[in-house]
Protein backbone atom coordinates (compact mmCIF):
# COMPACT_ATOMS: atom_id res chain seq x y z
CA UNK A 1 0.00 0.00 0.00
CA UNK A 2 3.12 1.94 0.33
CA UNK A 3 3.05 3.28 -3.29
CA UNK A 4 0.22 2.90 -5.17
CA UNK A 5 1.95 4.60 -8.38
CA UNK A 6 4.50 5.39 -9.20
CA UNK A 7 3.56 9.13 -8.85
CA UNK A 8 6.93 11.21 -9.30
CA UNK A 9 5.41 14.16 -8.06
CA UNK A 10 4.58 15.78 -11.43
CA UNK A 11 4.44 19.31 -11.10
CA UNK A 12 1.23 20.99 -12.43
CA UNK A 13 1.30 24.59 -14.07
CA UNK A 14 -0.13 25.94 -11.52
CA UNK A 15 2.65 25.19 -8.95
CA UNK A 16 4.81 26.99 -11.23
CA UNK A 17 3.22 30.30 -11.16
CA UNK A 18 3.70 30.00 -7.49
CA UNK A 19 7.73 30.54 -8.12
CA UNK A 20 6.67 33.82 -9.70
CA UNK A 21 5.49 35.24 -5.94
CA UNK A 22 6.92 38.72 -5.18
CA UNK A 23 8.42 38.66 -9.03
CA UNK A 24 7.47 40.54 -11.56
CA UNK A 25 5.43 39.31 -14.29
CA UNK A 26 4.13 39.89 -17.07
CA UNK A 27 0.62 38.97 -17.77
CA UNK A 28 -0.97 38.64 -21.59
CA UNK A 29 -4.40 39.95 -21.13
CA UNK A 30 -7.54 39.42 -23.52
CA UNK A 31 -8.05 42.42 -26.20
CA UNK A 32 -4.17 43.46 -26.87
CA UNK A 33 -3.63 44.31 -23.21
CA UNK A 34 -0.40 43.19 -21.40
CA UNK A 35 -0.11 44.00 -17.20
CA UNK A 36 3.52 44.06 -15.74
CA UNK A 37 3.89 43.83 -12.34
CA UNK A 38 4.70 42.38 -8.89
CA UNK A 39 2.63 39.25 -8.12
CA UNK A 40 1.41 39.35 -4.63
CA UNK A 41 -1.32 36.64 -4.93
CA UNK A 42 -3.24 34.29 -7.57
CA UNK A 43 -6.06 31.53 -7.28
CA UNK A 44 -7.19 28.69 -9.57
CA UNK A 45 -8.71 30.27 -12.18
CA UNK A 46 -5.55 32.58 -12.27
CA UNK A 47 -7.22 35.61 -10.67
CA UNK A 48 -4.41 37.90 -9.36
CA UNK A 49 -3.00 40.65 -7.89
CA UNK A 50 -0.15 42.57 -9.02
CA UNK A 51 1.22 45.22 -7.00
CA UNK A 52 3.41 48.27 -8.80
CA UNK A 53 1.58 47.58 -11.97
CA UNK A 54 1.90 49.29 -15.39
CA UNK A 55 -0.59 48.20 -17.89
CA UNK A 56 0.20 48.26 -21.87
CA UNK A 57 -2.67 49.19 -24.28
CA UNK A 58 -2.20 48.42 -28.02
CA UNK A 59 -3.58 50.05 -30.17
CA UNK A 60 -4.03 49.32 -33.79
CA UNK A 61 -3.15 52.58 -35.16
CA UNK A 62 0.13 53.16 -32.89
CA UNK A 63 3.17 51.10 -32.51
CA UNK A 64 3.67 52.13 -28.81
CA UNK A 65 1.85 50.98 -26.34
CA UNK A 66 0.09 53.38 -23.71
CA UNK A 67 0.89 52.42 -20.04
CA UNK A 68 -1.14 53.25 -17.23
CA UNK A 69 0.24 53.16 -13.89
CA UNK A 70 -1.25 51.01 -10.32
CA UNK A 71 -0.04 50.77 -6.95
CA UNK A 72 -2.18 47.67 -6.50
CA UNK A 73 -4.29 45.91 -9.27
CA UNK A 74 -7.06 42.62 -9.11
CA UNK A 75 -7.09 40.76 -13.14
CA UNK A 76 -9.76 38.58 -13.29
CA UNK A 77 -8.74 34.89 -14.39
CA UNK A 78 -10.91 34.89 -17.52
CA UNK A 79 -9.02 37.66 -19.39
CA UNK A 80 -5.67 36.20 -18.80
CA UNK A 81 -3.86 34.73 -21.71
CA UNK A 82 -0.67 33.82 -20.55
CA UNK A 83 1.74 34.49 -17.39
CA UNK A 84 5.62 35.25 -17.94
CA UNK A 85 8.51 36.24 -15.38
CA UNK A 86 10.47 39.13 -16.58
CA UNK A 87 13.58 39.20 -15.56
CA UNK A 88 14.62 42.87 -14.29
CA UNK B 1 0.23 -7.36 -7.72
CA UNK B 2 -1.41 -9.51 -4.86
CA UNK B 3 -4.61 -7.83 -4.88
CA UNK B 4 -7.33 -10.04 -5.87
CA UNK B 5 -9.81 -7.81 -6.81
CA UNK B 6 -13.33 -8.70 -4.93
CA UNK B 7 -15.03 -5.64 -5.31
CA UNK B 8 -18.70 -6.70 -5.21
CA UNK B 9 -20.40 -4.33 -8.11
CA UNK B 10 -18.13 -5.88 -10.62
CA UNK B 11 -19.23 -9.33 -10.01
CA UNK B 12 -22.34 -8.85 -12.20
CA UNK B 13 -20.09 -9.84 -15.03
CA UNK B 14 -20.51 -5.35 -16.09
CA UNK B 15 -23.42 -6.31 -18.83
CA UNK B 16 -25.70 -3.31 -18.27
CA UNK B 17 -27.00 -3.47 -21.85
CA UNK B 18 -29.01 -7.07 -21.20
CA UNK B 19 -32.57 -4.79 -21.31
CA UNK B 20 -31.95 -4.19 -25.14
CA UNK B 21 -30.91 -0.71 -24.87
CA UNK B 22 -31.03 0.34 -28.64
CA UNK B 23 -29.67 3.50 -27.78
CA UNK B 24 -26.51 4.10 -29.42
CA UNK B 25 -24.50 6.35 -27.20
CA UNK B 26 -22.81 9.81 -28.49
CA UNK B 27 -19.09 8.55 -27.41
CA UNK B 28 -19.40 5.15 -29.18
CA UNK B 29 -19.56 6.75 -32.91
CA UNK B 30 -16.72 8.67 -32.22
CA UNK B 31 -15.01 5.94 -30.97
CA UNK B 32 -16.55 3.64 -34.11
CA UNK B 33 -14.31 6.30 -36.39
CA UNK B 34 -11.15 5.41 -34.40
CA UNK B 35 -8.96 5.19 -36.82
CA UNK B 36 -10.56 6.70 -39.47
CA UNK B 37 -10.19 9.84 -41.48
CA UNK B 38 -12.45 12.87 -39.48
CA UNK B 39 -13.90 16.38 -39.84
CA UNK B 40 -13.37 18.00 -36.39
CA UNK B 41 -15.93 21.33 -37.02
CA UNK B 42 -15.46 23.83 -34.18
CA UNK B 43 -17.39 26.64 -33.02
CA UNK B 44 -14.97 29.48 -34.57
CA UNK B 45 -15.67 28.23 -38.17
CA UNK B 46 -12.42 26.07 -38.30
CA UNK B 47 -11.98 22.82 -39.35
CA UNK B 48 -9.63 19.92 -38.62
CA UNK B 49 -9.37 16.63 -41.02
CA UNK B 50 -7.12 14.51 -39.91
CA UNK B 51 -6.89 10.79 -38.52
CA UNK B 52 -8.73 10.47 -34.81
CA UNK B 53 -6.12 8.53 -32.90
CA UNK B 54 -8.17 8.87 -29.66
CA UNK B 55 -10.25 11.07 -27.41
CA UNK B 56 -11.71 11.67 -23.99
CA UNK B 57 -15.04 12.16 -22.62
CA UNK B 58 -14.97 15.73 -22.65
CA UNK B 59 -14.06 15.27 -26.36
CA UNK B 60 -10.26 16.35 -26.36
CA UNK B 61 -9.28 14.72 -29.32
CA UNK B 62 -5.97 13.57 -31.03
CA UNK B 63 -5.52 13.56 -34.19
CA UNK B 64 -2.63 12.34 -36.91
CA UNK B 65 -1.64 14.39 -39.79
CA UNK B 66 -4.14 17.14 -39.59
CA UNK B 67 -4.97 20.09 -42.04
CA UNK B 68 -6.51 22.84 -40.30
CA UNK B 69 -8.92 25.03 -42.64
CA UNK B 70 -10.29 28.40 -41.67
CA UNK B 71 -13.70 30.23 -42.65
CA UNK B 72 -12.00 31.44 -45.89
CA UNK B 73 -10.98 28.37 -46.74
CA UNK B 74 -6.94 28.32 -46.33
CA UNK B 75 -5.47 25.36 -44.80
CA UNK B 76 -2.30 24.89 -42.81
CA UNK B 77 -0.28 21.93 -42.15
CA UNK B 78 -0.11 19.06 -42.37
CA UNK B 79 0.16 18.72 -38.25
CA UNK B 80 2.12 15.45 -37.68
CA UNK B 81 0.42 14.58 -34.27
CA UNK B 82 -2.24 17.14 -31.90
CA UNK B 83 -4.38 17.46 -29.25
CA UNK B 84 -7.05 19.64 -29.89
CA UNK B 85 -9.20 20.78 -27.20
CA UNK B 86 -13.14 19.59 -27.09
CA UNK B 87 -13.71 22.98 -25.56
CA UNK B 88 -14.55 24.23 -28.81
CA UNK B 89 -15.76 20.94 -30.84
CA UNK B 90 -18.79 21.07 -32.56
CA UNK B 91 -18.71 18.40 -34.41
CA UNK B 92 -17.28 15.30 -35.24
CA UNK B 93 -18.00 13.20 -38.54
CA UNK B 94 -16.15 10.47 -40.38
CA UNK B 95 -15.00 11.18 -43.79
CA UNK B 96 -14.93 7.27 -44.86
CA UNK B 97 -16.89 4.34 -43.76
CA UNK C 1 -12.83 1.13 -17.13
CA UNK C 2 -13.44 -1.48 -19.80
CA UNK C 3 -16.15 -0.77 -21.38
CA UNK C 4 -14.80 1.18 -24.91
CA UNK C 5 -11.71 -1.05 -25.98
CA UNK C 6 -12.50 -1.82 -29.65
CA UNK C 7 -9.75 0.44 -31.32
CA UNK C 8 -7.46 -0.03 -28.50
CA UNK C 9 -4.37 -0.94 -30.55
CA UNK C 10 -4.25 1.78 -32.50
CA UNK C 11 -5.50 4.16 -29.62
CA UNK C 12 -3.61 7.35 -28.19
CA UNK C 13 -6.27 8.98 -25.58
CA UNK C 14 -5.34 12.57 -25.03
CA UNK C 15 -3.58 12.03 -20.95
CA UNK C 16 -1.59 9.23 -23.14
CA UNK C 17 -0.23 11.54 -25.84
CA UNK C 18 -0.20 14.53 -23.11
CA UNK C 19 2.48 12.04 -20.73
CA UNK C 20 4.55 11.25 -23.88
CA UNK C 21 5.25 14.70 -25.03
CA UNK C 22 6.12 15.93 -21.83
CA UNK C 23 9.45 17.50 -22.23
CA UNK C 24 9.63 17.73 -25.70
CA UNK C 25 9.57 20.65 -28.16
CA UNK C 26 5.38 21.63 -28.82
CA UNK C 27 3.69 23.99 -30.89
CA UNK C 28 0.52 25.53 -28.82
CA UNK C 29 -1.92 26.90 -30.59
CA UNK C 30 -4.17 29.14 -29.14
CA UNK C 31 -8.03 30.69 -30.09
CA UNK C 32 -6.47 33.53 -31.08
CA UNK C 33 -4.45 32.66 -33.48
CA UNK C 34 -1.15 33.32 -31.64
CA UNK C 35 0.72 30.24 -31.66
CA UNK C 36 3.95 29.46 -29.00
CA UNK C 37 7.17 26.86 -29.41
CA UNK C 38 8.58 25.24 -26.39
CA UNK C 39 9.92 23.08 -24.79
CA UNK C 40 6.60 21.51 -22.66
CA UNK C 41 7.20 21.40 -18.85
CA UNK C 42 3.93 20.41 -17.36
CA UNK C 43 0.12 20.36 -18.57
CA UNK C 44 -2.55 19.51 -16.34
CA UNK C 45 -6.60 18.50 -17.31
CA UNK C 46 -7.60 22.33 -18.19
CA UNK C 47 -4.70 22.63 -20.97
CA UNK C 48 -2.97 24.74 -19.07
CA UNK C 49 0.36 24.91 -20.11
CA UNK C 50 3.68 25.62 -19.30
CA UNK C 51 6.47 26.03 -21.24
CA UNK C 52 10.34 27.10 -21.18
CA UNK C 53 12.71 28.94 -24.40
CA UNK C 54 9.41 29.83 -26.10
CA UNK C 55 8.54 31.79 -29.20
CA UNK C 56 5.34 34.07 -30.62
CA UNK C 57 4.46 33.52 -33.62
CA UNK C 58 1.58 35.25 -35.00
CA UNK C 59 0.08 34.43 -38.35
CA UNK C 60 2.88 31.73 -39.13
CA UNK C 61 5.87 34.29 -38.86
CA UNK C 62 7.92 34.72 -35.41
CA UNK C 63 6.90 37.90 -33.90
CA UNK C 64 10.06 38.03 -32.23
CA UNK C 65 8.91 38.00 -28.80
CA UNK C 66 10.49 35.06 -26.98
CA UNK C 67 9.54 34.17 -23.34
CA UNK C 68 12.14 31.95 -21.00
CA UNK C 69 9.32 30.48 -18.60
CA UNK C 70 5.72 30.67 -19.69
CA UNK C 71 2.66 29.60 -18.42
CA UNK C 72 -1.04 29.40 -20.84
CA UNK C 73 -4.19 29.56 -19.66
CA UNK C 74 -5.85 26.25 -20.86
CA UNK C 75 -9.13 28.11 -21.98
CA UNK C 76 -7.25 29.68 -24.80
CA UNK C 77 -5.44 26.87 -25.99
CA UNK C 78 -7.12 25.49 -29.47
CA UNK C 79 -4.39 22.59 -29.94
CA UNK C 80 -1.02 21.26 -28.61
CA UNK C 81 0.81 19.35 -31.46
CA UNK C 82 4.22 17.60 -31.04
CA UNK C 83 7.14 19.31 -33.36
Amino acid sequence: MADVQPQQKQEEPLDLIRYQLDETVLVKLRGAREMKGKLQGYDSHCNMVLSDATEYIYAENQDKPQGKSTDMVFIRGDSVILISPVAE
Amino acid sequence: MAEVATNPSVDVTGKQEEVTISTVLPLEIIDKSIGKVVTVLLTTDKEFTGKLVGFDDFVNVVLEDVTETDSEGNTDGPVKIMLLNGGQIAMISSTED
Amino acid sequence: MSEVSSNSSIKTDPSTFLSGIIGSKVSVKLNNGVSYVGNLQSIDGFMNIVMDTTAEFIGGAASGTKYGDVFIRGNNVLYISKV
